[in-house]
């Protein structure tokens, strides 16, 4: 009974193995690099023979004040991305939704998807000249009789801008998945109502809200697993030593030391603290989710 | 996926090293039977098959290539297989600057290096813990001509010292002849244009470019012009374009070097009171619009002098080679001239002097012909230089003003008096008492361009203005000036700098920045200095110490 069983299956887990491979290659294997924390790593030792320093490198994490800096950016940053990198795809399909004209609707879709196909290399070279002291931001200040700012050089812009080009990059995109969700309720549920007299807001809100509802929980529960990845290449490009303050986060912060500054243990050390903070905040909304809403991500 | 990339690298370092750990061992016992060839052992032996380099390639902002030459094939990498049998392969080529650094630090922690490189002292120090580069000592007594020995001599041993742990040569040294003191450039055709006399102290120099900022001289509309652009590490890099250098000396301030004061007590100037105040007046100009009110955000410092846009920077005597050379392509009327700023305004100035060596090349360890570095060096640096200065390629080059950074290989060796010798040889070759056939190929090809300028000063091409003006004005104003040079006391790489010096610049590199914007008043420096001393600035300054002591 049981080989049989296998047997059918065995088409799927043959799916499954690329997927697995990948997982081991690239998250299992590197998991001993974490051994580099606790030593003085030297790449021609290795990790097996480098000298062992223990907690040295955390020590070192805890007095310098940069630690606390780059985490706090790290989880601004990256909650903003998550809330509204939700809220506005589902808003924006939601909308396209009711479009009627099918020609126009698709051409909207083409046009916001854009942008994400782009790389930020690429991106950043746009947003920098749209942000520049003669681009057309500025342009408009200026023509409106203030004097103008420098976006990417000022600590009070420079997260917004991180989070609102983020959300305009891929906020096309995200809604794919909604737009698919929307197309999967019951048309014979909006004719019921509108003949019981719901008008547009009402249908939107009791009918397709609710039917794509457990797709919105999964998306956020899978986002959840993002949190602490604020978006390493989109800073990298964006950012400069005045707003380090604001805008530096934890990927960066490990290039910049472990890479260029080649203090691979240091860099591993913060990369390693930036791991469990991570895993505990996914811990906590997953019981979160479990208590209050009834539902479970894993 | 991005959250795995720290841990995938970290992988896959570990692993090649454990490969290349191994592979290593095969190699070196392999070479212990080789018996040496004639090529092995001299300066200019021919080796008898192609031996194929890899090669770290750090580029020049405009290399200016003739059409179809390239960085593995050219003009001296030509010359180079032809003499020696060598050819290069280059691993990867990069900006220099923070793109070739960022491929060298890939390179290293992949361990996967080439055959040849460039890199900073901290790199090379990484390098020779980590064994990863060849001893050169035997190559060096064997392989380096007399004259190189004699160039590196003229430094007193202090620039190979650098260059050598426990008794062993590690690297060849580039020597950094003398590029200071650096000086102002700015448009002398704006001057003109708002009616103003040359500057001769930062009270004249701060009206001249009120007056750039007010005037709009260059037509580039209001508030669009750049009066002052400054890098925005502010200062501290020897003999480099666009530092606040010569400002900041005035005030006594000497930032990123270690110096000691009266009392003979080692200081980091970044920290000291001085800077603070240079960094207070910096400010002031920001405020005033006289300094490029992006500073924070510019990369391209180049573009903004090319089109115009710019009116002053400080810059070293070979600022007409690059980036000036393309800006007189752009527009031939930018008249860029050279001048001292001086406190008092009697043009005696005082400057930070530099370790006399500026970059180093390298060998991998398991590289079969680590003899091939001190060849290129005698190569280039001597044979081409003083006996083979004829080779036609090489002088067209030199003419029509291909960077010499193009070279496979840049090592620069020469006396440390270079730049001042080679200013008196052009001058007198041009005043008819030096045969001009005697010049070296750097000379000669310069004291032709100098000739052709002086031909017709009133419209010369750029190439013609470039090496006047870099080699006649430049290199003679820097002659003729009265430098007090401050020398800095320590440049290596003390025991706690390892793990903290990365962070320490972080908060130097914010610090300055911000003070200069305004985005931190002046007394934030204070912060910064208790900051920089309790995160690990003062263990190392004990370090520092300590290891002069034992000197």
């Amino acid at each position: 009974m049981k080989k049989k069983r296998m047997a059918g299956q065995a088409g799927y887990h043959a799916m499954l193995m690329p997927g697995m491979i990948f997982l081991i290659i690239f998250n299992v294997v590197p998991m001993f690099g974490i051994l580099m924390a606790f030593e003085d790593y030297l790449p021609a030792k290795g990790i097996f023979h480098s000298a062992w320093v223990g907690l040295e490198n955390f020590k070192y994490m805890l007095e310098i004040p940069d630690s606390m800096i780059i985490l706090r950016n790290t989880l601004i940053i990256a909650i903003g991305k998550i809330v509204l990198g939700t809220i506005v795809p589902i808003c924006f399909a939601l909308l396209l939704n009711e479009i009627r004209n099918k020609l126009m609707k698709k051409g909207i879709q083409t046009v916001v998807y854009l942008p994400h196909f782009l790389s930020w290399a690429v991106l950043a070279a746009i947003v920098v000249n749209i942000f520049d002291y003669n681009g057309p931001i500025n342009s408009l200040i200026q023509s409106m009789g203030h004097d103008p700012i420098l976006f990417l050089g000022s600590n009070t812009w420079f997260r917004k801008i991180l989070i609102g080009t983020d959300v305009w990059k891929e906020f096309g995109y995200g809604s794919i998945v909604y737009l698919a969700a929307l197309t999967g309720i019951d048309p014979g549920l909006h004719e019921a109502a509108a003949i019981d007299g719901a008008n547009r807001f009402q249908r939107l809100r009791h009918i397709t809200l609710p039917g794509i509802m457990p797709i919105i929980m999964l998306m956020v529960a899978m986002n959840l697993g993002n949190i602490l990845n604020a978006g390493f290449d989109q800073v990298f490009n964006l950012y400069n030593p005045i707003v380090y303050e604001t805008g530096d986060i934890i990927d960066t912060y490990v290039y910049r030391v472990g890479l260029l500054g080649q203090q691979y243990s240091f860099a591993t050390a913060i990369g390693l603290l930036k791991s469990i903070v991570g895993c505990t905040l996914l811990l906590s909304a997953n019981g979160f989710a479990k208590k209050f809403a009834n539902m479970q991500i894993f | 996926m991005r959250k795995s990339v720290a841990y995938v690298l970290v992988g896959i370092m570990g692993m090649s090293m454990l490969l290349t750990g191994c592979s290593g061992q095969k190699e070196a016992e392999k070479s212990v039977e080789h018996e040496k060839t004639e090529a092995e052992t001299t300066p200019y032996g021919k080796y008898e098959e192609t031996v194929v380099y890899t090669v770290g390639k750090n580029t020049p902002g405009s290399p200016r290539f003739p059409e179809g030459d390239d960085y593995e094939n050219n003009a001296y990498t030509r010359y180079m297989l032809e003499e020696l049998n060598i050819q290069n392969k280059n691993e990867f080529e990069a900006a220099t600057g923070d793109a070739y650094n960022q491929k060298v630090s890939m390179a290293i922690a992949t361990g996967k290096i080439p055959d040849v490189m460039m890199v900073d002292r901290t790199t090379l120090k990484q390098l020779v813990d980590n064994d990863m580069i060849a001893d050169l000592t035997e190559s060096y007594e064997q392989c380096a001509s007399d004259r190189i020995k004699e160039m590196y001599d003229s430094y007193g041993g202090r620039a190979l010292d650098m260059a050598t742990f426990d008794g062993k040569l590690m690297a060849l040294p580039s020597t950094a002849c003398d590029n200071v003191p650096t000086f102002l450039w700015i448009r002398q055709d704006w001057i003109d244009e708002v009616g103003m006399d040359a500057p001769a102290t930062l009270d004249d120099l701060e009206k001249i470019l009120t007056a750039f900022r007010d005037k709009d001289p260059g037509n580039n509309g209001a508030g669009k012009t750049i009066p002052l652009a400054i890098s925005r590490s502010i200062g501290g890099s020897y003999g480099a374009l666009f530092q606040a250098d010569n400002i900041m000396a005035i005030f006594g301030s000497y930032p990123r070097q270690w110096l000691k004061d009266e009392s003979g007590n080692v200081f980091y100037g970044s920290t000291s009171d001085e800077t603070k105040e240079a960094l207070g007046f910096l400010a002031d100009w920001y405020k005033k619009k006289l300094i490029d009110p992006q500073i924070a955000v510019r990369d391209d410092i180049e573009s903004t002098i090319v089109n115009g846009q710019c009116g002053a920077f400080f810059g070293p005597w070979w600022a007409p080679d690059y980036p000036l050379n393309d800006a007189r392509k752009v527009d031939e009327k930018a008249d860029w001239r050279p001048y001292i700023i001086s406190g008092k305004g009697d043009g005696a100035i005082t400057a930070y002097t530099q370790n006399p060596a500026s970059e180093y090349y390298v060998v991998r360890k398991e590289f079969e012909h680590p003899e091939i570095l001190p060849k290129i060096a005698s190569l280039l640096c001597d044979k081409l230089v003083y006996e083979d200065y004829n080779y036609e390629p090489i002088v067209a080059y030199n003419k029509a003003n291909v960077d010499s950074g193009v070279k496979p290989v840049g090592i620069l060796v020469n006396y440390s008096t270079a730049t001042s010798d080679m200013y008196e040889r052009i001058q007198k070759a041009i005043d008819g008492k030096l045969d001009p056939e005697e010049l070296n190929i750097d000379d000669y090809s310069q004291y032709l361009k100098c000739s052709d300028y002086l031909k017709h000063p009133d419209e010369p091409s750029p190439d013609e203005w470039s090496g006047y003006m870099s080699r006649m004005v430049g290199a003679k104003l820097m002659y003729e000036t009265e430098v007090t040079g401050v020398d800095p006391v320590y440049f290596g790489q003390t025991r706690s700098m390892k793990l903290k010096w990365a962070n320490l610049n972080k908060l130097e590199d914010e610090a300055f920045i911000k003070i200069v914007t305004g985005e931190e008043p002046v007394d934030y420096f204070d912060t910064f200095v208790s900051t920089w001393k309790s995160t690990g600035g003062d263990s190392i300054v004990a370090e520092v110490e300590e290891e002069i002591a034992q000197q």
